[in-house]
């Protein structure tokens, strides 16, 4: 597949994230067509570092846009979402899906029916040790996978307190739908995304409402306690309809050491892959030539994600054809667990998802 | 004319078989509703009309149109659902009209659509109003003009009105049936509410472990179901069982015995099979000649009552050991009957019941099959043992 450069992209939603698409959008083969954001400074920002126009009203990006990404605040979403597939455009939409299962599942409904087509921001897929775990996982190297550890903890790294990310309003939860969203989804896309038939899980809060959080550095500014109502970290145990499970552990913040690692294990092999440090290794046995354990280790060309994932968005957008990888009903699968574990919490029990 | 046909529809998931050879033939217009336990494959069956779900085998025909493969937005239904999804940003003439507006209608046909739904479902005057400013009921109505503007072919309907309270069920009930006669189209509606299906619809189809049991109208179900489960499963409460075999007298069991003759109903000596009465049916002896052919009187004790208002549940006993917290009807040495409300009964009180033979169902134990509606006389005499119970006989 190859882009089209005379696909027009534009970008809703102007904050980090957004400039962030933005600056990979620039060195695409495509032309960058402008940016909404309700806010002016925003706007005044995006446009001076881009060059481009910036719109209080995203139907009039729409009318110079192809496609768009929705990189907004998770709770608005679903507005851009709707309107854009409305409006006839592809659309990359910042992962999570939505802020509650609900929405989440609204847009899969406009989804189905629309032109256009809906891709979720999973980039952590596009990463190259991943693309290799998912190769061997299609060859059969692993036999059947059967159980996934999937760890998404930083000792400390609340994101800007008093921002979107720490209101359960705006962002629809914390730690657990920030990035325990990322862990959840490699853990589905590993298994072929099974349909998960229960969630036990429970979700804390221990450090971000705390006036005397310690920290060494924050993504933002951080406003101090006042205001933070989401989880900061969760754990979590999924279970599959044919009995494949998933160890989940999230934090935004903990007294132990930070983790971003995958455990896979599979009937004939199983894999480790640090996602911090790109490292990944195969865990095998043979008989052949005496019995023996092998233990391959799996070098890659370290890759930006981001930018694979725009590539894939774009290609799509290019010929038409609706993206195989990181589709709607995935990520909506990804919205039930994640919606299963605050239920699970807050009951205290585990719930069976339909 | 959109009739809707599902031929050998399969749908297996790993190893669980969700729906198990699916025959169905809906007609334009009908009213059919799926009703079922949790898990009977009914939503399934739902799901694969609607394109939600891809069967394992099998064709779904709307109209002339094979269907099978096709997406949910190409298959001319509109569905409504338990969840009523409104998109909270928008407001009633939004959220009315956005389906319209995904398919790049005309704004003067987007108009006058909505203007015509929204007069169906009586939401005139309301078009500004955002779903959070709405009751429960008025928001259930608004999801269904949107299903409504569409001109559907078929309306799926999968338990629209589970999330409303009592009262409100009752009267959206009628706004639906009137909807129905209005629309003249073909609904499909899933439920697990008995009252919604026997009052809605012109056919229930009843489902269980993903095969279809009987599609009839609801009076058939009821007074002439085809097997075991579609007896117990349709009426509230369910219908008294008595497993018992066929003898030369006719019915037999430890407690209860009806004469007739084998014969009419190709019953041979020995067969394995249960009577079915629902409580209705089981008159006070004093009150026989209600019933319109009596059996011969049975004695028995009142356990536990439950006055309804209208009518008096009473649980009576056949068996000594049996105590008051023995509830089910269907307990062993049980027989749940319903009684004018106006009836002197007590507890631990030694009554006399008849049986309606009229009334009175045989089934097949082992397979289940209904085998008969009604013992009629053919000149033998209904009696019940010297001991007279009436129970199973385990």
């Amino acid at each position: 597949m190859s882009i089209d450069s005379s696909v027009r992209v534009g970008i809703v939603g102007l904050g980090g994230i957004g400039h962030h698409h933005a600056e990979r959008l620039k060195e695409q083969a495509v032309t960058l067509a402008g940016g909404v954001d309700i806010s002016d400074g925003a706007r005044e920002r995006f446009t001076e570092r881009f060059d481009v126009p910036a719109y209080a009203d995203a139907e009039e990006l729409y009318t110079v846009c192809d496609a768009v990404l929705i990189t907004t605040p998770n709770r608005f979403h679903e507005e851009y979402a709707v309107s854009a597939l409305e409006a006839g455009l592809d659309v990359m939409l910042e992962k999570p899906l939505a802020h509650t299962l609900e929405s989440a599942e609204r847009i899969a409904d406009v989804a189905h029916e629309a032109e256009g087509f809906c891709m979720v921001g999973f980039n952590n897929r596009f990463g190259n040790p991943v693309e290799v775990i998912k190769q061997y996982q299609q060859d059969g190297r692993f036999g059947e996978l059967t159980h996934i550890e999937a760890n998404y903890i930083r000792r400390r790294g609340v994101p800007g307190r008093g921002s979107w990310f720490t209101s359960k309003a705006v962002a629809g939860g914390g730690s657990v739908i920030d990035i325990g969203v990322h862990a959840i989804d490699l853990a589905l896309y590993f298994l072929d995304f099974p349909d998960v038939v229960e969630v036990s899980g429970v979700t804390r809060s221990e450090f971000g409402n705390r006036e005397d959080y310690t920290f060494v550095e924050m993504w933002g500014e951080d406003a101090g306690a006042e205001g933070f109502d989401v989880d900061d970290s969760a754990s979590a145990f999924i279970r599959t309809a044919d009995d494949k499970t998933i160890s989940l552990e999230v934090a935004w913040a903990t007294n132990r050491p930070s983790n971003n690692e995958f455990v896979l294990r599979g009937t004939e092999a199983g894999a480790h892959y640090d996602r911090a440090s790109h490292e990944l290794t195969i865990y095998e046995a043979a008989k052949h030539g005496g019995d023996h354990l092998s233990d391959s280790s799996i070098e890659t060309r370290s890759n930006d994600t981001h930018k694979a994932e725009q590539t894939y968005f774009l290609e799509h957008v290019s010929t038409g054809e609706t993206p195989a990888r990181n589709t709607v009903e995935q990520a909506l699968s990804v919205q039930r667990v994640m919606d299963g574990i605050y239920r699970s919490s807050e009951t205290g029990r585990a719930v069976q998802l339909e | 004319m959109a009739d809707v046909k599902l031929e050998n529809i399969v749908k297996q998931y790993e190893d669980v078989t969700a729906v198990d050879d699916m025959n169905l033939d809906i007609k334009h217009g009908e009213f059919v509703t799926f009703v079922g336990p949790s898990g009977c494959g009914k939503s399934t069956t739902m799901e694969t009309i609607a394109g939600l779900t891809k069967p394992t085998s099998g064709t779904v025909m709307i109209g002339e149109r094979d269907v099978t493969d096709l997406p949910p937005k190409d298959r001319g239904i509109s569905m409504v659902f338990q969840n009523i999804a409104l998109f909270p940003h928008m407001d009633v003439y939004d959220n009315i009209s956005f389906g319209l507006r995904l398919r790049k209608y005309d704004k003067s046909e987007i108009d006058r659509r909505v203007e015509k739904a929204a007069e169906v479902v009586q939401l005139n005057g309301m078009m500004e109003r955002m779903p959070d400013e709405m009751s429960g009921g008025q928001r259930q109505r608004v999801a269904i003009a949107r299903a409504i503007v569409r001109n559907p072919d078929v309306f799926l309907m999968d338990e629209p009105l589970a999330n409303l309270d009592a009262k409100l069920r009752v009267h959206m009930r009628t706004e639906l049936q009137r909807l129905h006669k209005e629309l003249d189209t073909t609904i499909i509606y899933v439920t697990h509410d008995q009252a919604e299906a026997m009052t809605m619809s012109d056919r229930i189809a009843v489902i269980n472990a993903g095969q279809l049991q009987q599609i009839d109208p609801p009076l058939v179900c009821y007074n002439e179901p085809a097997n075991l489960f579609v007896a117990g499963f349709i009426g509230s409460p369910s219908m008294n069982f008595v497993e018992g075999e066929v003898a030369g007298s006719g019915f037999t069991s430890d407690d209860v015995k009806v004469s007739f003759n084998p014969s009419d109903y190709n019953l041979g000596r020995g067969k394995d099979v249960t009577l079915g009465v629902r409580p209705e049916d089981v008159y006070l002896a004093n009150n026989s000649r209600e019933a319109a052919d009596p059996t011969v009187p049975l004695t028995a004790t009142t356990d536990v009552l439950e006055p309804m208002g209208n009518e008096i549940f009473a649980y009576l006993t056949f068996d000594e050991d049996a105590t008051s917290s023995m509830t089910d009807a269907q307990l062993p040495g049980q027989l749940l009957i319903s009684v004018d409300p106006d009836t002197e009964i007590e507890e631990d009180q030694e009554i006399e019941v008849v049986l309606d033979r009229s009334k009175i169902h045989l089934f097949d134990t082992a397979g289940g099959k209904a085998l008969t509606h009604e013992i009629t006389d053919t000149g033998a005499t209904s009696t019940a043992g010297a001991d007279a119970e009436v129970g199973t006989d385990d």
